[in-house]
């Protein structure tokens, strides 16, 4: 019964959350754009990450925002968030954040060799070092560029200074840091 | 379907966690940004009253540093082609620079050549998710001749105005090198791509060459055995012509028909056919004309696919835009100058035996003008037209502009190919008519001193405002010389830069145009630069998450009132404030300079009285203006004895039939 409460909350809430969604106008940037910027930061010099293997089927890219209509002129399609594309990048997002969290012992992607470094300081958590200030400004903006407001960077940190995560493995709190930060509307949206 | 109670209960927490996730990350992509990421994060795994605290504990104000590194970001990911800021950035060294010199650093990149040429795709309605794919560019970055070349001409500081040509040079994309979706017959099995075109190409080549053999010359019954390996030929044309194109995909066979690189050398053959064989006795056969016929298939055949064999992959693989190469067009047997409308184009934008290209015409009507071709009434003709498009006043409405723009497609049938030299003319339904007839529908009365009716017509009352043509050629210089291209291009730069549906000031977009034209003058390179720099120091470019219905930019003269909103402020005050500057002009009593609250009290309106000097309600208002927008009678269309631009029109109807809407469904403002 409680199950059922939850579900019926959580579909309102996300009724309630959407339902001033179509008066904005922030759209996704789409899955392209999403994947070259994340490969310009930190990906080897000249490659790309492989990211399309973290999306669930085939063609899924097209539900998280595309220009290319072919056949006909382009417009941006499903670019508006909606509960389909966001569990698609969710699901995505989270087997990237998973495979960076798994990164400590061995990489899993094809990384740049100063986001690599960045990563083995933060591969120490819950150590100490791995919890400055400097550690984790560098692997925020090494993420999420300077795409985001300094508040944002400081409710992150402040989470996983927090108890939650301040003294999990270094493996589930890097994913949860991936994943927080790639999921963050100021990195997968344009404005 | 019923489930056993653990199943449904963990399908149902399930469904729980994934739509709780969903809630937060919707709220934080159309919410204030406020803590976004430890709402995501304390949905993952905190309770409520924790992420309250955080909420509470990071109330922090914007650091101008971390604003000046999000523009710099933002700028970085315009200007190289998606690449934001990467490790190899010295991002400190670049917060020393002022914006300008951050643009311009970027535009030094050599990315900024895709960045270009994805605006100039976005201008042409045809903008990709990328432009290269696994390193290499797509077939389909190659695809659009004039963005190629536009690209190429801002890089080296050349004809930015590229753009604007409908013909000029092909650019062709590295020859295929994945295997076909189709499996390979049996006689081709481990063929590479490469291999396989040679084999195909050299069949062909081998059939044309057979003519000219010297052994097939020196028999004494010569000219029988060249007529029968001639008709023989002729009569397998699709037969022979599939045989290569099996080698070639679909946009490589778009490119070898419309350079005649196939069809040339089979057409030379079938007239020597004609002219040297057909109703003469064997013995009268024409040999030296059908050898010279065949020689000159071979030729152009070889010569063609010799220049095509250059962009094979191994040895044609761009790394930039600058290195795209064009085809040397003068080994094509169609040695015109090559159509800048792609195989996509081509797909998208066909042609009927009942549309007369009016798909086309809307097409640079929308592109090209940015005349989206809201029907909003029209000005008397001095020439009336029959027919429904001419008579009936919601069609004439876009007939007028569509029409006339339509013929300078005239010659051009299915998948824009040229049939000039052909009497009949095939389009995209396969209907085909012939093309004197079908030309006829855009000939000038024979009184006119013109041949045809061809144009970009800005009135069908006043020609004079007009510019008229023939060919694609004579609307390219229509395009280049046109005031509505330049503001045109200037507004999507702008959508580009900012977003597609942000609100532009009309006075500033005059003065971003003003500015872009003047420049333009001396470079045209230099002027979309300085444009882009523009636009990227605007305060829209600035702002974070900006209200699309709001201007945040202006022209240099304008003055901060409470005038209309700025969708049509400027509009207005272009058209109709010379007439309507005030309530006490003695006659319509209507002042669309001021913008105040509606009788009602809750919407605002333009000052506006009756005869009684009272304020008239919104809805009337706009219904006037609507009506004085759309009429065709000269006596009470708006602007009065005035030509108002067709973009400018449509944008204001728009906009008064929006407010209407939305009054008549009683949102509040």
């Amino acid at each position: 019964m409680k199950t059922l409460v939850a579900a019926l909350t959580a579909i309102y809430s996300l009724w309630l959350l959407t339902a001033p969604a179509s008066a904005q106008t922030s759209r996704f940037k789409g899955w392209a754009a999403i994947s070259k910027e994340l490969s310009t930061r930190i990906a080897a010099p000249g490659e790309s990450l492989d990211l399309e293997r973290f999306i669930p089927a085939e063609d899924m890219e097209d539900f998280l925002g595309t220009w290319t209509t072919f056949g006909t002129e382009h417009s941006f399609q499903n670019g508006l968030p909606n509960p389909l594309s966001m569990a698609i990048w969710h699901v995505t997002l989270s087997g990237f954040a998973k495979s960076v969290g798994n990164s400590c012992a061995t990489p899993q992607l094809a990384f740049h060799p100063r986001f690599l470094a960045i990563l083995r300081k933060l591969c120490a958590w819950p150590a100490p070092e791995a919890q400055s200030e400097a550690v984790l400004l560098e692997f925020w903006w090494s993420v999420m560029g300077h795409n985001a407001p300094q508040r944002e960077y400081a409710a992150w940190r402040d989470f996983f200074l927090g108890p939650s995560y301040r003294g999990r493995p270094a493996a589930e709190t890097i994913a949860a840091m991936t994943l927080t930060i790639t999921m963050n509307p100021y990195l997968l949206l344009h404005k | 379907m019923k489930l056993t109670g653990g199943l449904a209960s963990r399908i149902g927490l399930a469904c729980a966690i994934l739509l709780a996730v969903m809630a937060a990350s919707l709220t934080a992509s159309q919410v204030r940004p406020p803590a976004l990421a430890s709402n995501v994060a304390t949905a993952f795994k905190s309770s409520p009253s924790a992420a309250k605290q955080n909420l509470l504990s990071v109330k922090l104000p914007d650091d101008p540093l971390w604003e000046r590194r999000w523009w710099i970001e933002k700028t970085a990911r315009l200007l190289r082609g998606g690449a934001g800021l990467g490790p190899d950035d010295d991002v400190d060294a670049l917060l020393q620079l002022s914006e300008e010199e951050i643009a311009r650093r970027f535009m030094s990149d050599p990315r900024f050549g895709d960045a270009i040429l994805d605006f100039n795709m976005f201008f042409l309605g045809y903008k990709a998710d990328e432009l290269k794919i696994d390193g290499a560019y797509s077939i389909y970055a190659f695809d659009f001749a004039n963005a190629v070349a536009a690209s190429q001409a801002l890089l080296q500081g050349g004809d930015y105005f590229k753009l604007f040509d409908l013909e000029g040079e092909f650019f062709m994309a590295p020859l295929r090198s994945e295997p076909l979706e189709e499996a390979l017959a049996a006689e081709d099995a481990g063929l590479a791509p490469d291999q396989l075109r040679r084999k195909a190409v050299a069949e062909l080549q081998a059939v044309f060459d057979d003519l000219i053999s010297p052994a097939s010359a020196a028999t004494r019954s010569a000219g029988q055995e060249l007529c029968r390996k001639l008709s023989d030929i002729v009569a397998r044309r699709t037969e022979l012509t599939n045989r290569v194109y099996r080698a070639f995909n679909d946009i490589e066979i778009f490119a070898l028909i419309r350079g005649q690189v196939i069809s040339w050398p089979f057409d030379a053959l079938e007239r020597a056919a004609k002219e040297g064989c057909t109703g003469r006795s064997w013995a009268q056969a024409d040999t030296r004309r059908i050898t010279t016929a065949a020689q000159s298939a071979s030729g152009r055949f070889s010569r063609a696919f010799a220049e095509i064999f250059k962009f094979e992959p191994a040895v044609y693989r761009p790394q930039s835009v600058l290195d795209f190469k064009a085809v040397d067009l003068s080994a094509f047997p169609a040695k015109e100058k090559w159509l800048a409308f792609g195989f996509e184009q081509a797909i998208s934008l066909q042609n009927s035996s009942t549309n007369f290209n009016r798909k086309r015409a809307a097409y640079i009507l929308r592109r090209f003008f940015c005349d989206d071709l809201t029907p909003v009434g029209f000005e008397d003709p001095q020439e009336h037209i029959g027919g429904a498009h001419g008579s009936d006043t919601s069609c004439f409405a876009c007939h007028y502009k569509l029409d006339p723009m339509g013929g300078f497609f005239r010659k051009y049938g299915a998948q824009f190919y040229d049939y000039t030299r052909s009497s009949t003319i095939i389009f995209d339904d396969l209907a085909d008519v012939s093309r004197q007839k079908y030309e006829a529908t855009w000939r000038a009365r024979k009184s006119s001193s013109r041949k045809w009716n061809i144009a970009y017509v800005r009135s069908p009352r006043w020609e004079s405002q007009n510019s008229y043509g023939e060919t694609l050629g004579d609307l390219s210089k229509i395009i280049r010389q046109a005031p509505e291209a330049k503001r045109c291009l200037v507004k999507r730069l702008f959508e580009y830069i900012t977003a597609e549906n942000q609100t532009i000031d009309g006075g500033y977009l005059d003065y971003l145009t003003k500015a872009f034209e003047a420049e333009a003058a001396v470079s045209s390179s230099a002027a979309m630069k300085s444009t882009i720099v523009r636009i990227l120091q605007s305060q829209t470019f600035h702002a974070r998450n900006p209200d699309p219905q709001q201007c945040y930019d202006h022209g240099p003269d304008a003055k901060p009132t409470r005038g209309p909103p700025c969708r049509v402020a400027f509009i207005l005050q272009r058209n109709c404030g010379q007439c309507h500057g005030t309530v006490y002009d003695g006659g319509a009593n209507l002042d669309l300079g001021a913008w105040i609250l509606a009788p009602d009290g809750r919407n605002q309106t333009f000052p506006h009285l009756d005869h009684d000097m009272q304020q008239l309600p919104a809805h009337d208002t706009l219904t006037r203006i609507l009506d004085r927008l759309s009429s065709s009678n000269p006596k009470r269309r708006m602007p009065k004895n005035k030509i108002m631009s067709s973009q400018e029109r449509q944008e204001l109807y728009l906009w008064a039939q929006q407010e209407l809407g939305r009054l008549s469904k009683g949102d509040g403002p």
